[in-house]
């Protein structure tokens, strides 16, 4: 047994004297990983588990969800996140709990920090470091008028990509809340003559670029224009 | 007391931790000091390159992403380190051009307030910021440190202001930022679209280019910070500048070097330099026997020597290609002469923007913004043997660079 494993073993035989039960920090995690209170804001809906997935033995982009975000199965260790653009695992989770969750940004010494991490850390690999995904913001977006979709592959995308936060087209039934908007009727009430760039819009850039919400975005790599123009198709834009 | 809440916190489930968590992020970049930092426009980001290796090993170059959103482009635009190597700040230009468009349509114009960041010299992790005005441009520090004068590239003012009657409504300001609280201290009305600013060396005089055609000095000692705003020769302050003044540099002597782009910002090059004299009669003058014309746009220029003998080394860009032009001056009413040329290769620099020179004005240390699309570059030159020794991959658009000294030691 190593010092970690001893100093593990000695905390657990500490708290079994007084009748507590150390349970791995990892179980911890899993289960905040699934829990909106992660954010203190009684308007979050999100939980980590809304946009990832940690899957050890799936690819980056679990092929049964269409999540904004990567599997996160082996994050830790990885040499940046975000693109590139967060250098320090924390950071890049406080961008989902600050910008996404309305949440306080964890601090280091946060248990519920530490309990994601150890959960991450569990379902990841010891195998060292390992490069950064790509994560390709399409700044400038289009109303994709040059792509004809498929509504019959647009269902498909819709109910992985898209169900989860907005429940059903046209009637919002199912949705998380009532925040979520309704595709693609609230967006043709707002911008009549612009409602399938607006949904482009939203799917590419989220909250971000002055639009507001909280909805994340949807890089390149999450989701192709060709889906994107399917969904348009299914939705009737 | 502490038994107490061990037996209060017994019967409930307690994480068990195998290990320290967040070990094994990357290594953090760092100690910044004694190494350039380069603001990269086009991809949120510094680069960080010792200067010894950097001749010898061109893929060091190390990265520090910045800025506040990992998803939008918010243009670090010029950096500027503190005379102790304790800091660095780097504007945030915000809605920059390219940053995104669609129907909400509020991206991409500029209108969005600007930042300033501070960063800690050790790791480059940011210490604090303030709000700016929008499109901050180029910044400078007081000689102690303790101030940061900003200014403002607001073209979006100075196009409102050219429709109405009054240009002074386009103007844009100066921001006076306390470093060490990173709060505004004060905010003064320069001119339409200032960019170039750079300090006498006491600090007393503030200088800075405007679009239209002039340069504004601005006595930052005095109460309320009088401003003075002194056209080019042969021209006049208006609606659209037909010299584009954009850098500029103090020489040794405290002249004041003025880069202008040419003709519409430098399109067709036709740009060309002129040197304001602040010790000439009636609070200073330009020297038009100094002024130079060049066939493409001199950007930030740097100087060595001393006040009696100097030289000034003027990146140029251009179609016709890029070059670092080197001058010396005999002083008022004398033309200045352009005693070297050092012709820079495609493959080593495009789109030349700022250099800088060292202690011994042996080595130059010049950024090439490149095509604005893939990373630009980092060159060294040898000033002596006029010659280019090493070039080396920078991030996108680079168009700021600062040297920070070592920690505690003023340079």
């Amino acid at each position: 047994m190593n010092a970690r494993g001893w100093a593990l073993l000695a905390g657990t035989l500490a708290l079994a004297a007084c009748g507590d039960r150390a349970v791995p920090a990892a179980d911890f995690g899993a289960r905040l990983f699934s829990d909106p209170t992660l954010s203190p804001s009684p308007f979050n809906r999100f939980s980590c588990a809304t946009c990832h997935v940690v899957d050890p033995a799936g690819p980056p982009v679990v092929p049964g969800r269409l999540d904004p975000g990567y599997n996160l199965a082996g994050s830790v260790g990885r040499q940046g996140w975000w693109g590139g653009y967060e250098t320090r695992l924390l950071d890049a989770m406080n961008v989902c709990v600050d910008q996404f969750m309305g949440g306080r940004k964890l601090l280091v010494s946060d248990d519920s920090a530490r309990e994601i991490y150890a959960y991450l850390q569990a379902a990841g690999s010891d195998a060292g470091i390992a490069p950064g995904l790509p994560l390709t913001v399409l700044r400038d977006v289009t109303d994709l008028a040059d792509l004809t979709g498929n509504a019959e592959r647009g269902h498909d995308v819709y109910v992985r990509a898209c169900f989860r936060c907005h429940g059903q087209p046209h009637t919002g039934a199912g949705r998380l809340g009532t925040k979520p908007s309704i595709i693609p009727e609230d967006s043709i009430k707002v911008f009549p003559d612009q409602a399938r760039a607006v949904v482009v819009e939203k799917i590419r850039h989220g909250k971000f670029f002055s639009i507001g919400g909280v909805m994340p975005l949807y890089s390149t790599e999450a989701l192709s224009d060709a889906q994107v123009a399917d969904i348009l198709a299914y939705v009737g834009l | 007391m502490g038994l107490a809440l061990l037996v209060a916190a017994c019967g409930r489930d307690v994480p068990a931790y195998d290990g320290l968590a967040f070990a094994r992020d990357p290594p953090v970049v760092g100690p910044l000091n004694g190494r350039f930092v380069i603001s990269n426009n086009g991809d949120d980001s510094l680069s960080v390159v010792d200067p010894e290796a950097a001749e010898n090993a061109p893929s060091r170059v190390q990265r520090i992403p910045i800025g506040f959103s990992p998803v939008e482009l918010e243009g670090p635009h010029h950096v500027s380190a503190g005379p102790w190597g304790r800091a660095v700040y780097v504007n945030l230009s915000l809605a920059v051009k390219g940053a995104g468009s669609g129907p909400h349509g509020s991206h991409g114009t500029g209108t969005l307030p600007g930042f300033v960041l501070k960063l800690d010299a050790t790791d480059g992790h940011e210490t604090g910021h303030v709000q700016v005005d929008p499109n901050p441009g180029d910044n400078a520090l007081s000689p102690d440190g303790k101030t940061l004068y900003v200014t403002h590239y607001d073209l979006v003012a100075w196009a409102h202001a050219a429709h109405g009657d009054n240009l002074r409504a386009g103007d844009s300001f100066l921001v006076v930022i306390d470093t060490d609280s990173m709060s505004v201290r004060a905010r003064v009305a320069l001119c339409p679209a200032a960019h170039g600013v750079r300090l006498s060396a006491d600090g007393a005089t503030l200088f800075a280019t405007c679009g239209p055609d002039e340069i504004a000095v601005v006595k930052v000692t005095e109460p309320g910070l009088p401003v003075r705003r002194v056209s080019l020769p042969g021209t006049q302050e208006g609606v659209n500048c037909q010299r584009c003044p954009y850098a500029l540099g103090v020489a040794p002597d405290g002249t004041v070097w003025v880069f202008s782009l040419g003709p519409s910002g430098g399109t067709a090059g036709r740009g060309g330099f002129d040197v304001f004299d602040p010790t000439a009669t009636d609070g200073g003058a330009f020297d038009p026997a100094r002024a130079v014309s060049l066939q493409g746009s001199p950007v930030f220029a740097a100087f060595w020597g001393t006040a009696a003998q100097y030289r000034a080394y003027v990146p140029e860009q251009g179609n016709v290609g890029d070059f670092v032009r080197v001058y010396e001056s005999d002083g008022p009413g004398k033309a200045t002469r352009q005693v070297g040329l050092l012709i820079l290769a495609r493959q080593h620099c495009q789109n030349a923007h700022m250099l800088l020179v060292d202690k011994e004005g042996s080595r130059g240390n010049l950024i090439c913004e490149g095509d604005h699309r893939a990373p630009g570059t980092f060159v060294v030159l040898d000033l002596v043997g006029q010659m280019v020794v090493a070039a080396s991959p920078v991030g996108v658009f680079p168009d700021g660079i600062a040297w920070v000294p070592p920690a505690g030691v003023a340079p």
